[in-house]
Parts: C-alpha cells; sequence; structure tokens
C-alpha cells in the first residue's frame, strides 16, 4: 500500500575519472517515491548533483568514470540506458540559464527536445500550445533567450523540459540565479508537476522555497546518504540544526543577525548623482541622488533585470554614463572610477590571466610600491587563506578559492570599492558564511565591499548598508536592519502582485502607433495597398516633368532652333505632369474611403469592449474623456490617416528613384548630392533631443498658470474683499510670463529644425562646384550635368514631405495609446450564462489582493474574510485602509487579481454578471438620480414592479413624506442629477430604490456619512427596514452606528488587522480603541 | 550586448538557409574579385545595396545607413584615387588606399556575414543541413558554432572589462596580451560549452538519429527570387570576367 517507489538506488558509487578526490559517491542507497517531490540537501559537493546526473544518465555517460551498484525504474535496471535514451523519461533543469539552452529564441528551444525526440509536427504544435498555457509564458514566444532575464530563462527551462512529457524531474540548483519571486514561481511550477502526478527530484541548497512543497528528504553527507526524513519533522527543525549540518535556512523569512558593534566606521560617502543611463529598447536607469558610505559592507537587491548589474557597471566605470560621482568632497571621472573599484565578477574565470596565483597578484601592485612587493604578496596570499597555493595555476583552484585570488588581486591594487557579483549563488551556508567572514576582511583592509545579491541570508548575516533598486531606479537606501528587511520583503511581495498584474500588457506597448493603426484597421488594409500603389505611380510620373525640363534645358544651351525638336518632350513632361496629379487624387480619394472604413471599426471595437469592462473602471472613465476619445480624437486621426499610408511611401519611393536615377546618370554627384542629409538629420536629431523632456517641461508650467488662473478667478471674491487684488495678479502675471517665455526659449531653441531643413535642400552646394570640376575635366558631359542639377533639386523634397509626418505621428501616438487603454483593459472575467445552480449568500474572500492600476501599490493584500448569510457586518478602518474597495469586489464591480471571492462555495466568476447584480443592493453616499421622473428613479430598482409597489418602498423608507410635499409629487422630475432635493432626500431614495430591488445582500458605503442628524435619524429608521433578514455590510466612520454588528472587521492598510464584536476588539486591538475613543470624544464634544 | 535577432522581429524577407549559403557564396565572389569590367562593377552596386536591404529588413536601420555611406565614401576615395588628385605612392595615398581596399572589399561581405548569422536559427540551420542529407555528425558541431558565437562575443567582453579594471592592456606586449585574453576565454567557453552538451544530451540530442523539425524550412517566393538573382548575377560576372 501507500506510495510506489519509482526510482532506486542500490548500493551505487561512482568516482569521477581523473578525479583526486576519490569517490563522488559511495555505497548509496535510496528510494525515490512516485509523485512526490524529493529534496537532496547537503554540503557543497558532497555527491547531491551527482545522484542528480545518475538519475538522468549524465553520469556515467557524459562525466565518464567508473561506477557500481545498480540503479532501477519501476524495478528495472536504467544503468545500460544512455542519456538519450532516457530523455523522454527524465527532464532536467540545470542551474546556470546561459548553458542550458540550445537555441537562440525560446520557440526553438520549446520544441527542442521534441524534435530530437522525433514527434510528429502536429503533436508539437499541441503540447506547445499546451505547455504555453500552462506556465503563462505567452509573451515570451518567439522572444531571444539573451535578452530574458533569470527569472523568465529559467521559467522557459522548465517549460521546455516539460515539452515531451517526461514522468521524472531532476533539478539540479534551479534557483541558484534567481530573485526572490522567481523562486516562488519556481515552486509553483513544481507545485504544478506534482499535481500532474510527476516525480520531481530537487538538488539544491536554498530549502525553504520547498517548505509546503516536498515531501521527502535525503541529507547527503560526503557522498553517503546520512538520512532521509518525511517533510513535517524536517521543517520542524531549528536553523541551529540545519546549519549543523552544512544546511542554509529552513525559515520563510530571516532575521537580522548582526550585531551593532560589529558595524563598520563610516570614513566618507560615495556620492552619486544624477546618474542616468540607457539601453538599446529606450528603458534604462537613472539616480538621482545615492550615498553610499564608505567602511560598510553595502548590498545591492532588486528583482531579476532590475538593473543591479548595470548600475554597478556604471559605478565601477565600466559603463559609460551621464552622472557625477565623488568620494567625499573629491569629484571622480569615469577613468578614476576604474582604478578606484573592482567587480568580482559571477564568473571568476574571466579575470584570472596568469600562470601563477603569485604572478596574478604580483602584477596588480601599483607601480609606485614595486620595493615592498614580495613582502605584499605574501601579506595578501595570507589574509586571504591562499599562502599554500602560491605556486598553482589559478585556473586549477576550486570557485571559491578563484573568487579569493580575485579579491586579492584587486586589494593588491588599492581598489577602494569591491563589487561582488552573485558570490554565494550555490553556496551551501558554511561557505556562504565563510564569505561573509572574507567581506568583513575586505572590510577591515580598508576597501568598501559591495554585494549584489538575491541572497537574503547573506545580507542578513553581514550587511551594514542596503539599496533597494527597482525598475532602474534606487528605490531605497538606508541601514540594513530588521526593518530594512521587512521592506525588501514587502517589496517582493507587492512586486509579484505588479508583476500578474501587468501580465499580457508588456509586449504590446513597444509598437509604433502606425503599426498599430495598421492592425487595427484590417478591413481597410486592401484598399490602403492599391492607394499606396497608386501613389507610388504618380511620384513616378511625377519625376518625368524633371527629366524632360532637364532635355530641353540642354537642348536649349545647344542651340537648338526648331520647336519641333522640343515638342516631344514637352508633351511627355506634361503628361507626366497631370498624369501625377490624376493617380495622386485617385490614390487620396481611395485612401479616404479607406480611412472612414478604419475608423469606423475603431469605434466599433472600442463599443464592443465597453461592456466587457468591469463596472468600476466604466465608473472611474469620465463619460466626458470617453465621449472625446470614441468621436472626436478618433475623428482627429483622419487625416493623417487618410494621407499618412499613400504619402509616406510615395514619397520614400519617389526620393529613391530620383537618387537611383542620379545615380545612372553619373555616380558621384549622386553621392555627393547625399552629403547634406546626414548633417541635416543631425542637426534635426541635436534640436529634437530634448523634445521629451521640454515638453514634459510645458506641461508643467502650462498646469501651473492654469492653476493660478482658476485660483485667481476662483478666489475673486476673497481677493477683492481682502483687496489683495495686487498681489494675486502679479502671481498670476509671473506664470503668464514664465509660461510664454519658455515656449518662445522652446522655439528659439527648435531654430536648429529649421537650419535642418535648409541644410537637407541645399544639394546643390555640393552638387555644383563638383560638378564643375568634373565637367572642366572632362569626365562629365554638360547635358548630365543639367540633369543631375535639376534631379538634385527636387531629391529632396519627397524626403522633406516625410518629415512633416513625424510630428502628426507622435500626435497620433497619444490617440492611438487612448484607444488602446481602452481596448487592452482588464476585462472582467465571468461566464456569461453560468450553470442556473443557486448558490447560498454566505460570502467568503480568501486571500484577496488587488490594485486599481498595474502601476500602483496594492490596495487590497491578502485579504480573507467570512460574512455569514444574514448577518451584520461592519467594515471599519483610517480612510484609504481599503474598506470600500472590498465593498466593491463583493459587488463584482472589478475582479479580484489574486485570491477569489466565493457566494455559498461559488467562485462568483463561475456566476453570471446579471446573476451577481441581482444578488446585491450597493447604496453609497452618492447616489445617481436619471433625469426622470421620482417614480421611475425608483422602479429603477426593479422594472417590473408597479406604481403601488414603488409608493410602498417609497413609504417605508421615509420619502413619501417630502415626495407628496413636491409639485408634481411622484411624477416630479428630478433633472440634471436630480439638483432640486437634498442630499438626505436623494440618500432615500436611493435606500428606496434598493428597496424595491429586495436583493438578499445589501452594502451600505458611508450611506450615512455627510447627511445632517436631522435626516440620520430619518435614514437609519429607513435602513433598518431594508435590511432586515437580510446580509448587511457597512461601512461606516461613525462607529457609534456599528457597534450592534455581528461582526466588526478593522481594516488597516490593505489587509484585516482583527475582526470580532465591538467589546472583543476594544479589548484586543489598540487601533480599534483609539479609534473608538476618537469618535467617542468627538461625539461628546457635539453634545457638549 | 550583441545578441542575435532571430525571431524577436517581424520581418519580410525569410530565406531558406540553403539560399542564404548560395547567397553568401555569389556575394562574396563578386565582391572579393578585382576587375575593371563596368559590368562587374555594376553588379557589385547591385550587391552592395542587396545587402543594405537585408540589413534594413533586420530592422537595423543604423547600422544598415552606416553601412552604405562609409561604402559611398570608400566608393569616392577610390575615385580620388583613381582620377590621381592624390599621390597614391605618398604616405597619405598608401593610407587611403588600403582602408578604400579593405572597405570595398571586405565590408558587404561582413555585412552579408552578420545578415545570415543572426537571421537564421539554429533549428532552421539544422533543418536545411538535414534536408540536404548531410550526416548529423557534421551538422551538430556546425549548430553548436552557431549557437557559440554570441557566447564568446559575450564572454569576451566580460574578459576586456576584467582587464580593464585590472589596468591590463597591450602594454605588456603582444603575445601576453593574447595570453592573458585567450586563456580566461578558452576556459570559459569550454566550460559552457561542457555544460551545453550535458543539457543537450539530457533533450534527447543524439547523432545517430534522425530529428523532425518545428520549423518550416522550404522554398518560397523569396527563395526563388534570390536564387535568380543570383544566376543571373553569376552570368553576369562570367560574362565581366570573359568580355571585360
Amino acid at each position: 500500500m501507500g506510495v510506489r517507489l519509482l526510482i532506486e538506488f542500490r548500493d551505487v558509487s561512482f568516482t569521477y575519472a581523473g578525479s583526486e578526490q576519490g569517490k563522488s559517491i559511495e555505497n548509496v542507497s535510496l528510494t525515490i517515491p512516485e509523485g512526490k517531490v524529493t529534496l537532496l540537501c547537503g554540503r557543497s559537493g558532497c555527491g547531491k548533483t551527482t545522484i542528480g546526473r545518475v538519475i538522468n544518465g549524465l553520469v556515467p555517460y557524459f562525466y565518464k568514470g567508473e561506477i557500481t551498484g545498480d540503479i532501477l525504474l519501476n524495478g528495472e535496471s536504467i544503468l545500460n540506458k544512455k542519456v538519450a535514451e532516457r530523455s523522454g523519461m527524465v527532464g532536467s533543469v540545470f542551474q546556470n540559464p546561459r548553458s542550458q539552452f540550445f537555441n537562440v529564441d525560446s520557440t526553438s528551444e520549446l520544441v527542442f527536445g521534441c524534435e530530437n525526440m522525433q514527434f510528429p509536427r502536429d503533436e508539437i504544435d499541441k503540447r506547445l500550445q499546451e505547455t504555453v498555457d500552462i506556465f503563462d509564458i505567452k509573451e515570451l514566444e518567439g522572444h531571444s533567450l539573451f535578452k530574458m532575464s533569470g527569472g523568465e530563462k529559467q521559467k522557459i527551462a522548465c517549460a521546455s523540459v516539460s515539452m515531451p512529457g517526461p514522468d521524472i524531474y531532476v533539478l539540479d540548483e534551479p534557483t541558484s540565479n534567481l530573485d526572490m519571486l522567481s523562486i516562488k514561481e519556481l515552486s509553483a511550477v513544481i507545485m504544478q508537476w506534482k499535481a500532474q502526478g510527476k516525480t520531481i527530484v530537487v538538488a539544491d541548497h536554498r530549502i525553504n522555497y520547498l517548505r509546503n512543497v516536498a515531501d521527502k528528504i535525503i541529507l547527503i553527507d560526503a557522498g553517503h546518504v546520512v538520512w532521509e526524513k518525511e517533510a513535517d519533522e524536517f521543517f520542524s527543525m531549528s536553523d541551529e540544526e540545519a546549519h549543523a549540518y552544512g544546511l542554509r535556512s529552513l525559515k520563510e523569512s530571516v532575521s537580522c543577525k548582526k550585531r551593532d558593534s560589529d558595524e563598520g566606521k563610516t570614513v566618507e560617502d560615495f556620492i552619486v548623482k544624477n546618474l542616468a543611463f540607457k539601453y538599446e529598447d529606450g528603458t534604462g536607469i537613472y539616480v538621482k541622488d545615492l550615498r553610499i558610505p564608505l567602511g560598510s559592507i553595502i548590498g545591492i537587491v532588486g528583482e531579476n533585470g532590475a538593473g543591479k548589474s548595470t548600475l554597478v557597471r556604471c559605478l565601477c566605470g565600466l559603463q559609460k554614463s551621464s552622472g557625477s560621482f565623488y568620494m567625499g568632497d573629491k569629484r571622480l571621472s569615469q577613468k578614476q572610477l576604474l582604478k578606484e573599484s573592482y567587480l568580482v565578477m559571477q564568473d571568476v574565470n574571466h579575470q584570472l590571466f596568469t600562470e601563477s596565483v603569485d604572478e596574478e597578484i604580483r602584477i596588480s601592485i601599483p607601480k609606485e610600491k614595486k620595493a615592498e612587493q614580495d613582502e605584499a604578496v605574501n601579506r595578501l596570499l595570507g589574509d586571504m587563506d591562499l599562502s599554500q597555493f602560491g605556486r598553482l595555476h589559478p585556473m586549477s583552484l576550486s570557485g571559491g578559492q578563484k573568487q579569493r585570488v580575485a579579491v586579492a588581486t584587486a586589494l593588491a591594487s588599492d581598489k577602494k570599492m569591491l563589487f561582488f557579483d552573485e558570490p554565494t549563488s550555490g553556496l551551501d551556508y558554511e561557505h556562504m558564511k565563510e564569505f561573509s567572514e572574507r567581506l568583513r576582511a575586505v572590510r577591515a583592509a580598508g576597501a568598501t565591499p559591495v554585494v549584489i545579491t538575491h541572497d537574503i541570508e547573506l545580507i542578513a548575516l553581514c550587511c551594514d548598508h542596503l539599496i533597494l533598486v527597482s525598475d532602474g531606479r534606487v528605490q531605497w537606501s538606508g541601514r540594513c536592519d530588521e526593518a530594512a528587511l521587512k521592506k525588501l520583503e514587502e517589496h517582493f511581495e507587492s512586486k509579484s502582485f505588479r508583476k500578474n498584474k501587468a501580465k499580457g500588457a508588456k509586449m504590446k506597448k513597444q509598437k509604433s502607433p502606425a503599426a498599430r493603426i495598421w492592425e487595427l484597421g484590417e478591413s481597410g488594409h486592401r484598399q490602403i495597398i492599391s492607394s499606396v500603389i497608386l501613389a507610388i505611380f504618380g511620384v513616378l510620373a511625377g519625376i518625368v516633368p524633371f527629366v524632360m525640363a532637364s532635355k530641353i534645358l540642354t537642348m536649349l544651351i545647344s542651340e537648338q532652333r526648331d520647336f519641333n525638336a522640343y515638342l516631344p518632350y514637352i508633351v511627355i513632361g506634361l503628361a507626366g505632369y497631370l498624369l501625377n496629379t490624376f493617380l495622386y487624387v485617385g490614390a487620396l480619394g481611395i485612401s479616404h474611403k479607406a480611412t472612414f472604413k478604419i475608423l469606423k471599426e475603431i469605434r466599433e471595437k472600442i463599443l464592443a469592449k465597453l461592456p466587457k469592462l468591469p463596472l468600476g473602471t466604466m465608473m472611474e472613465m469620465q463619460s466626458g474623456k470617453l465621449k472625446t476619445t470614441i468621436v472626436d480624437q478618433v475623428e482627429g486621426m483622419e487625416i493623417t490617416l487618410a494621407h499618412m499610408f499613400p504619402e509616406i511611401t510615395s514619397n520614400v519611393c519617389g526620393f529613391f528613384a530620383i537618387w537611383i536615377y542620379m545615380f545612372v546618370v553619373d555616380w558621384r554627384l549622386a553621392l555627393l548630392a547625399m552629403i547634406p542629409l546626414p548633417v541635416g538629420m543631425a542637426l534635426m536629431f541635436a534640436s529634437m533631443a530634448g523634445y521629451g523632456e521640454n515638453y514634459a517641461k510645458s506641461v508643467e508650467i502650462n498646469t501651473a498658470m492654469n492653476e493660478s488662473l482658476i485660483e485667481y478667478t476662483g478666489g475673486i471674491e476673497v481677493i477683492k474683499a481682502y483687496n489683495q487684488g495686487n498681489e494675486s495678479y502679479a502671481t498670476l502675471k509671473d506664470r503668464c510670463n514664465a509660461n510664454a517665455s519658455f515656449f518662445y526659449g522652446w522655439m528659439n531653441r527648435c531654430k536648429t529644425n529649421i537650419y535642418a531643413f535648409i541644410v537637407m535642400a541645399a544639394t546643390l552646394i555640393t552638387v555644383c562646384p563638383f560638378g564643375w570640376i568634373f565637367y572642366q575635366k572632362g569626365s562629365l558631359s554638360l547635358e548630365k550635368f543639367l540633369t543631375i542639377i535639376v534631379l538634385s533639386i527636387c531629391v529632396m523634397g519627397p524626403i522633406l514631405a516625410i518629415f512633416d509626418f513625424v510630428d502628426q505621428m507622435a500626435k497620433m501616438g497619444t490617440i492611438v495609446g487612448n484607444v488602446d487603454a481602452i481596448l487592452n483593459a482588464k476585462e472582467q472575467d465571468h461566464i456569461a450564462e453560468d450553470d442556473g445552480k443557486e448558490s447560498g449568500n454566505d460570502i467568503e474572500l480568501k486571500d484577496v489582493g488587488f490594485a486599481y492600476n498595474e502601476n500602483q501599490d496594492a490596495v487590497l493584500k491578502g485579504v480573507s474574510l467570512r460574512i455569514p448569510e444574514g448577518s451584520k457586518t461592519a467594515l471599519v478602518g483610517p480612510s484609504g485602509s481599503g474598506k470600500s474597495t472590498i465593498a466593491k469586489l463583493i459587488a463584482g464591480f472589478w475582479d479580484a487579481d489574486t485570491g477569489s471571492i466565493s457566494f455559498g462555495g461559488k467562485d462568483t466568476r463561475d456566476i453570471a454578471l446579471n446573476k451577481l447584480y441581482d444578488k446585491i443592493s450597493y447604496v453609497s453616499q452618492d447616489n445617481f438620480l436619471f433625469d426622470d421622473t421620482i417614480m421611475e428613479n425608483i422602479r429603477m430598482g426593479n422594472l417590473k414592479a408597479s406604481d403601488e409597489e414603488v409608493i410602498a418602498c417609497a413609504k417605508a423608507s421615509g420619502c413619501d413624506e417630502f415626495i407628496s410635499k413636491l409639485e408634481n409629487a411622484y411624477q416630479t422630475r428630478v433633472g440634471g442629477g436630480g439638483a432640486h432635493i437634498s442630499g438626505g432626500e436623494r440618500q432615500r431614495i436611493a435606500i428606496a430604490r434598493a428597496m424595491l430591488k429586495d436583493a438578499p445582500i445589501v452594502i451600505l458605503d458611508e450611506a450615512t456619512a455627510y447627511i445632517d442628524p436631522e435626516n440620520e435619524a430619518l435614514i437609519q429608521e429607513s435602513v433598518a427596514k431594508l435590511v432586515k433578514g437580510k446580509t448587511l455590510i457597512v461601512i461606516a466612520h461613525r462607529l457609534s452606528t456599528i457597534t450592534d454588528s455581528d461582526q466588526i472587521v478593522l481594516v488597516h492598510d490593505g489587509k484585516i488587522e482583527a475582526v470580532g464584536k465591538q467589546d472583543e476588539l476594544l479589548k484586543t486591538s489598540p487601533l480599534y480603541k483609539s479609534m473608538w475613543e476618537k469618535h467617542i470624544g468627538t461625539r461628546e464634544e457635539v453634545v457638549a | 550586448m550583441n545578441m542575435p535577432e532571430s525571431g524577436t522581429e517581424e520581418v519580410l524577407i525569410n530565406f531558406d538557409p540553403r539560399t542564404k549559403l548560395l547567397l553568401l557564396i555569389v556575394v562574396n565572389t563578386v565582391i572579393i574579385s578585382d576587375s575593371g569590367s563596368p559590368v562587374i562593377w555594376w553588379l557589385k552596386i547591385a550587391f552592395v545595396i542587396l545587402v543594405f536591404l537585408l540589413l534594413l529588413d533586420m530592422k537595423k536601420i543604423k547600422m544598415s545607413i552606416l553601412y552604405v555611406v562609409i561604402y559611398a565614401l570608400a566608393m569616392l576615395g577610390d575615385h580620388i584615387l583613381v582620377s590621381g588628385s592624390i599621390n597614391g605612392m605618398s604616405m597619405g595615398g598608401l593610407v587611403l588606399r588600403i582602408v578604400v581596399y579593405l572597405i570595398e572589399r571586405m565590408l558587404p561581405s561582413v555585412m552579408l556575414a552578420w545578415f545570415v548569422l543572426h537571421s537564421t536559427k539554429v533549428s532552421e540551420f539544422i533543418a536545411a543541413m538535414q534536408k540536404m542529407h548531410l550526416p548529423q555528425t557534421l551538422t551538430i558541431p556546425f549548430a553548436v558554432i552557431f549557437r557559440f558565437f554570441p557566447t564568446i562575443s559575450d564572454e569576451y567582453s566580460s574578459i576586456q572589462d576584467a582587464m580593464k579594471m585590472r589596468d591590463i592592456r597591450f602594454g605588456t606586449g603582444i603575445g601576453r596580451g593574447i595570453e592573458y585574453r585567450m586563456v580566461p576565454l578558452l576556459v570559459s567557453v569550454t566550460k559552457i560549452g561542457d555544460e551545453l552538451s550535458a543539457a543537450a544530451m539530457t533533450r534527447g540530442l543524439t547523432t545517430d538519429t534522425k530529428r523532425t523539425s518545428y520549423c518550416s524550412v522550404g522554398f518560397h517566393a523569396s527563395d526563388a527570387a534570390a536564387f535568380a538573382m543570383m544566376i543571373a548575377g553569376s552570368v553576369l560576372f562570367v560574362t565581366g570576367l570573359i568580355w571585360g
């Protein structure tokens, strides 16, 4: 019974060929259960990797050596099976993402295994689709693996390995290069495999991510199995016990182990100001002001791809960047940076050049100190524990020893700052600890060690100062203490959350507006293409008159007097001109038609999208803005769109056509004529360089002016009454002046732009003198010279015409952005038709996370809550704590980003939206009244209700009284948002509406917040009637109104702080107590 | 970083690897040839433009323009030398001659090689070689070499960085300089090669079985056009050689 054993090692021993250390594993007998996760752990070099290799066959078929014993799979020996034969059964993931990919792009890599195993194409296709879905890597498909972050690479590795569907997965130190976030994702992948019934073997130093994942743990030491433990027993070990076995921490979070006394002494600061660096794709890093205290141990952390490595390369002076660097007061140039700092790379092999360790250190010692060279070498060898290796070749040392040599060389050359790139990846506990000691030694030697790392344990062990890098910015920098570590954890949590939200949107952004419009206007493609073709012919025809003109000119100069000789050229030229006009008009006609079609399609797409948007998003989008986008902005695209495609393409073709013709006539002059083009372009780019910043600045200045204008006009009463006219007017005047002078200055700076145009058009500057020389020397005929002159006059026209579109393209970009913001907005993911089964109304939130915007922080972070049917639940908490958001998520305005919300055990996503809305009445503080009669406004709650029912509800909610006083009673129109009734009355109408709807769940979102005491009593009364026998969720600031709740939920900072009844909370929660006391206090004041 | 772009961008032209091979042979032969024939001169210009268009198709706009501009300057330089405005035997003239010669003979070939390398996926290459019935023992090492170019350039730039930080330049002698670069490069490349082979083996790559291919390799219209162009080019080239 129980678990089947899949893999069995019987007395396996193995010695690597040529190894001097003897057997790598010796008499290992162990079993690996099927469908479970087995973790192999132990010190570095204990043999766990070898055991993994025995399973996938790399030992002994790739790594040769002597193997004894037997390994069985399902009871059969597989020792004779080669690696490739086992590849269908065993999938392997390795530690180094650089060297486990055979291909350059991800799709090839995904299908690689299946191709090798001769799967038919259809099957590969099917599996590819499935795998992409399961691993959620749609956006990584087809991209270069060399450009992915470590986490993404490892994800592709896992996905590729699982494509052929092996039963066993062997992972060899898969987390070595991963950040906290990616490690979490990896553990999710392992869980997925486990759920599919696969058997997983992980050999790793990091262990804590496998808590709740691993089932069986096997400790290996010096090639022997020490013990096997079940997960419960293993993970209940204390960290001290684990460390004793050479294992890393088992806990999910670590605490700061550093003692204060041990902290370094800051001599001076290394200061970085306004460092900026841009990658090719436009993203980059920017550091405004960073201080690194020299003499401390510095840690640089951040997710994979955050820009840590680039930042460090800039700090070392390896990467050119703009910015200024100071050591204390002394400013450092890039060269000096390079002199003061040293980077110990992840692959130390790159930086050891010579034949012996001794020599390696010797060549690093600066010339001035050559005298005490020997002494210095010996001292450093001793310091770095390398004395016995002095004569050895650096490459023959182990990884850790090489690292020490690199550190010694850096110290030898008196470097002030030593950067380490991921120095502890793949180190066991002892080696990591040893490394931290080494960092202290470096600090003691007077240099400042800076470590880029994902290893939180290392940070906790020895860092004095921490720098958190995220998205190319320094997010935080400060002393490394308990609070800092906590901050790190929170950062990664919110990062993981945002990542989930941003998924999918990521790849779409990079398209140019033209490409995006092309995509949007699918139906117009054929017409646009035909208009483009027409336009090209048109431009070609347009060249004809110029060519003819040059012919005529030549004839004039050769004093041809017979008019008949000119006639054919004149006619052809004229024909060309007419054809050009005709084709151009035709092309524009077609493209305009196509444009209207495209615009129609874009509008239709937007309209089709709107109903799918979450209710909350719709409410947030101001209807004005929506209208502007759909109607005005889309309309604004028309002219650009209709002209852009045909004109740009035909102008490009025209330019090349003329130029090639020139080239054929005389290639030397054709080349010379092009000289002004790059010059003009350079000028143009120079004037465009600051465009983005200037634009941002202009917006800022404009806003400032508008603000003071509004202040001035809005506050005119006060200004006049207190006679502040002059002063206020002065501010306004200043800001108007600032605005004007900014734009004036900007335009002034843009003058180069105009020069650019002039220069570009000045082809004659080069053509005329050189042409003259060639003509004089006889290598150019007069006829050709004249032709070239005429052609060079018209060659630049098309290019200049293209530049006109550049500006318009920028405008299009904004519009397309707005359109895409709607089209790509997240849809609510509910099934359209549910199974009709009635679910209960017990509401349950499990681990709900939510942010309003992918760029914002999470509003809710893991909220879990139960609201039983028929109970009264109050959500309380400081403003902005997220209580309203909880209510809105329950009401289905949005879907939760993470976690789930269920009604009676049924996930809301499985409930059709209209059913969900039926369940809930939502009354907020600000209720919309339609421009209709009161009767109809109340009837909105239930369109089938009769007049009598409406009136009954109105009576019950205390509306009847004021309604009957109105001129037309129930038939009174409450126009324009219901402007002529008071807030309290409006509230009561809303309550009547909710009452009529008779939904089983009622949510009151601060429904009584801003009502005067008289109305409040009335409303309280009507609310009481409304909620009888229903599930009630109240959000309230006035705590006195909710003391009778079945449960009070205290929300604080997106999390649930406490749940309980009034008296319980007063006892248990200090926050609630203080809120209550404040509330009572203000009430007493009011009463008094 | 200098990394292949293959598969990441939408390109218009997608040649079969065999077509690219033909392109390499014909274009290089013509470009490197030294003949005063006007036919061949025009052929060269046509090929220079062809390479430019191929680069443009890879969306390497800056690079392609730079390439054409440099080539055009070399052409002008050549012209100046031929016209005799600068004495070809003077010091400046000699330097100019060498530079012009190198650019005219090498640059288009180098750019074409870059294009081939960066537009071919490893798996496409293997598939095409398989279609040509080349043995796997030959194909796979070639495929590995393909995969290795970006790795080598990556490793090399790391080593270069390391030298900068140690302030070691060619100052220590050319022999030393080469040794200092080659030893670490060889060490890390062998290491990566080893790991890569191990990974590929566990993914079922062997030399004795045929693979299926997911990417479609085959001749399309663009290949036919390229072939026609190359054949026409070859014919013109031969005519040019014979009749001048």
